[in-house]
């Protein structure tokens, strides 16, 4: 027992760290690995079947698909940016206009949190029965008020937008939370001072406010360009496998999930992932670094 | 605090290893782990069926069921999932024959039942129908029991084609015809409801190659998509959907297609006469009661609908329950549980025994079980192309059908969709 005990000392630190380390492991890492490993392959119908090894063979066919992976590619970026320009946009607005203590402020904060509560898939569910084009409701109250009536979803050229809209609904409320948490650290000297300077509103807000909650803005940023990145559950909620008849919604995560379970191409749905990962990784070091840039 | 801490670790240590030898000895004494077995399968009227009489099964046999029900989608992504780590947590997985009964079989996932089902004369196989039986095998072997039997026809709303005195379409000529007259997109009606999306507008569209004389390929399997008859199909399906078809049609899938009827909107809907149960039911839909059936119209080759079998039940081939498995199989397929299903559930049978016994036909509606004996003779077994990667070749041969939604060059669809559908037969070894 003594010695046990002695053993345990010497390598407490370890021992505590280990389950942590253990996890990460075989649940973040080996999966990569394996991953990694089958976009080598030409893996298909089922992982366990025997399959050869074809080096870069996957990538290279994606590389040069332009029927589904460069488009995937493009609608990934667009949908991303699009989506986080309108959420920061309207999330600090928000979150400025909430700022100062006003009467029934408890409730529209209590109002913001409920479209971050549901559940993507509902919310994907829920967005698809309103703007279903027959048996809608937003359409029929359009047709009542005699207004054109877009397909919202139904449209190939417009389902994207649609769902950068919705995207938008959901996730607004979490950027301006966030931003909020930021403003409220703010001394309110620095503000008194830029009154007592005689800086007007947008002036004061743009070169005082919004500068000491930089720090809480690109946390918001970073943290909703990694999701919006790899937005799935709505994305396939609303328009199902491929991303719709035309793979009108059809971004890399999409293409991957299509692949794999759809196809059973594991091997070049592997190779999706990694050259997925590869990009996740390009955009959050790019903004950690401006994070870094701006907070120096 | 060090010491403490050790101390601490030491008898969590201690404890961990002891209360392992304990679960251990435990679980070894325990009872017959093999008398509880899981049964996969998805939401429908066969599964409401079997609900509601597993306790019968699990008091008859002390067998106990944990069923694990699931969505389409869902359940086809956790076989996946599943099957492919060779997880023994699935015992008895249903599955669907045309998609799956290949490419599972290929991959080694399903047991071969091609013993079991000939052991035990009074549960009978002889009784499935041919066309059932051969779905659910592959390679000479069975690998699942067939449990429902699905067939392409025309639901219409009696209401509205009497109300335009139009007849009920028995050509395709006919169908255009009528569909025209009842289109009425400003007053939220349309002449007729179809499945749009790609992927899933190749069973629906099947009966249409085939009545218009294609099919999907050869019997040397050679892609046949690219034939003057393929593409008057694609052309003929096509154009029915853009122009007296739902807004937005080529986004509508199964369950719009059939809800878009089922709110009074489309005055025809040809899809599987299964959803009749779900049609008529009055809590779920506004034309219960107000609805005819009738055969799939008649194109330039006759009328050559399809009869299949969209689920059959199987035993994993990674279970350590087997016997217990197949017990299950062997009474979820019994005449006493399909003929209380196609009875109770409006689930229609695969046993010819059902057809027969008037009692078990009386649930349906007299029209329906006209249209599903006349099947018999001419009916086509599959309603998608016959290979093992089902899900890509859908989105390969349905490509056509989306450039006909959309007005776009059909000739040149299906010459890209023949040649890929051909790329894909030459490597499918």
């Amino acid at each position: 027992m003594h010695a046990l005990r002695t053993w345990l000392d010497r390598r407490i630190k370890w021992i505590l760290i280990a389950p942590a380390t253990l996890f990460v492991l075989v649940l973040i890492a080996y999966p990569i690995v394996f991953t990694a490993n089958l976009s080598l392959t030409d893996a298909k119908r089922s992982t366990t079947r025997p399959s050869s090894f074809v080096g870069f063979e996957n990538f290279w066919n994606l590389l040069t698909d332009t029927h589904r992976f460069w488009p995937a590619v493009g609608r990934t970026a667009f949908f991303t940016v699009a989506a986080i320009t309108i959420e920061m946009i309207l999330g600090i607005l928000i979150a400025l206009s909430l700022r100062k203590a006003f009467r029934g402020q408890a409730i529209v904060r209590v109002a913001m949190l409920l479209p971050l509560v549901a559940t993507p898939v509902a919310v994907g569910v829920m967005w698809m029965l309103i703007l279903e084009p027959n048996t809608g409701v937003a359409n029929m109250i359009l047709r009542n008020l005699g207004l054109p009536e877009p397909l919202w979803l139904a449209d190939p050229s417009l389902a994207l937008n649609t769902l950068i809209l919705i995207d938008a609904w959901q996730w607004t409320p979490m950027v301006a939370l966030i931003v909020l948490a930021g403003l409220t650290q703010i001394p309110s000297e620095t503000e008194e001072a830029a009154d007592i300077d005689g800086a007007g509103l947008f002036k004061k807000t743009w070169s005082v406010i919004l500068p000491q909650a930089s720090g809480s803005i690109l946390a918001a940023l970073l943290i909703r360009s990694i999701d919006a990145f790899k937005t799935f559950d709505i994305l396939y909620a609303t328009k199902g496998p491929g991303g719709g008849s035309n793979h009108e919604v059809e971004t890399l995560n999409i293409l991957a999930y299509s692949l794999s379970f759809d196809y059973q191409q594991y091997g070049r749905a592997s190779a999706v992932l990694v050259l997925f990962l590869t990009l996740l990784i390009c955009v959050v070091t790019s903004i950690v670094l401006m994070r870094r840039a701006v907070t120096r | 605090m060090r010491r403490k801490l050790s101390s601490i670790l030491t008898l969590v240590v201690a404890t961990t290893v002891l209360a392992g030898c304990t679960t251990e000895a435990l679980s070894g004494k325990s009872d017959d782990a093999s008398q509880r077995i899981s049964v996969s399968l998805a939401e429908g009227v066969h599964t409401n069926q079997i609900r509601a009489m597993l306790p019968e099964f699990e008091t008859a046999t002390g067998i106990k069921v944990d069923l694990n029900v699931l969505g389409l989608d869902q359940l086809s992504t956790q076989y996946q999932v599943k099957l492919n780590t060779q997880s023994s947590d699935l015992d008895v997985i249903y599955f669907r024959p045309l998609q799956e009964t290949r490419l599972f079989a290929d991959n080694g996932w399903l047991a071969d039942l091609t013993t079991k089902v000939s052991e035990d004369a009074e549960w009978n196989w002889e009784d499935f129908t041919p066309s059932s039986i051969a779905a659910a095998t592959a390679e000479s072997k069975v690998y699942g029991v067939p449990v429902m039997t699905e067939r392409e026809i025309i639901f219409y709303n009696k209401e509205i084609l009497a109300d335009k005195g139009i007849d009920v379409p028995t050509t395709m000529d006919e169908l255009k015809a009528a569909a025209e007259a009842l289109h009425d997109p400003q007053n939220n009606q349309f002449g007729i409801s179809m499945r749009g999306t790609a992927n899933s507008a190749v069973p629906p569209f099947s009966g249409f190659l085939y009545s218009f004389g294609g099919d999907w390929m050869d019997e040397n399997r050679n892609a046949t998509i690219d034939t003057p008859e393929a593409i008057a199909a694609f052309d003929y399906y096509g154009s029915l959907l853009r122009n007296y078809g739902p807004r937005g049609v080529a986004s509508v899938d199964g369950a719009q297609a059939r809800s878009i009827f089922m709110n009074g909107q489309a005055a025809i809907f040809i899809g599987e006469d299964s959803a009749a149960g779900l049609i008529e039911d009055p809590a779920e839909s506004q034309v219960a009661g107000k609805v005819g059936y009738a055969e799939f119209p008649s194109g330039p080759h006759g009328s050559l609908p399809w009869d299949i079998t969209p689920w059959a039940v199987g035993v994993s081939a990674f279970s350590t329950k087997t016997e217990a498995a197949w017990t299950y199989v062997k009474w979820a397929t019994s005449p006493e549980v399909l003929n209380a299903s196609m009875k109770d559930s409006t689930s229609p049978s695969p046993r010819q025994s059902s057809w027969e016994n008037p009692e078990i036909t009386e649930g349906f509606n007299p029209e329906l079980v006209t249209i599903i004996r006349s099947y018999a003779d001419r009916a086509v077994g599959y309603d998608r192309p016959l290979v093992i990667e089902v899900g890509m070749v859908r989105d390969i041969v349905g490509a056509p059908i989306i450039t006909a939604i959309n007005a776009g060059d059909v000739v040149a669809a299906a010459a890209k969709a023949n040649k890929d559908f051909q790329d894909y037969l030459d490597t499918e070894s």
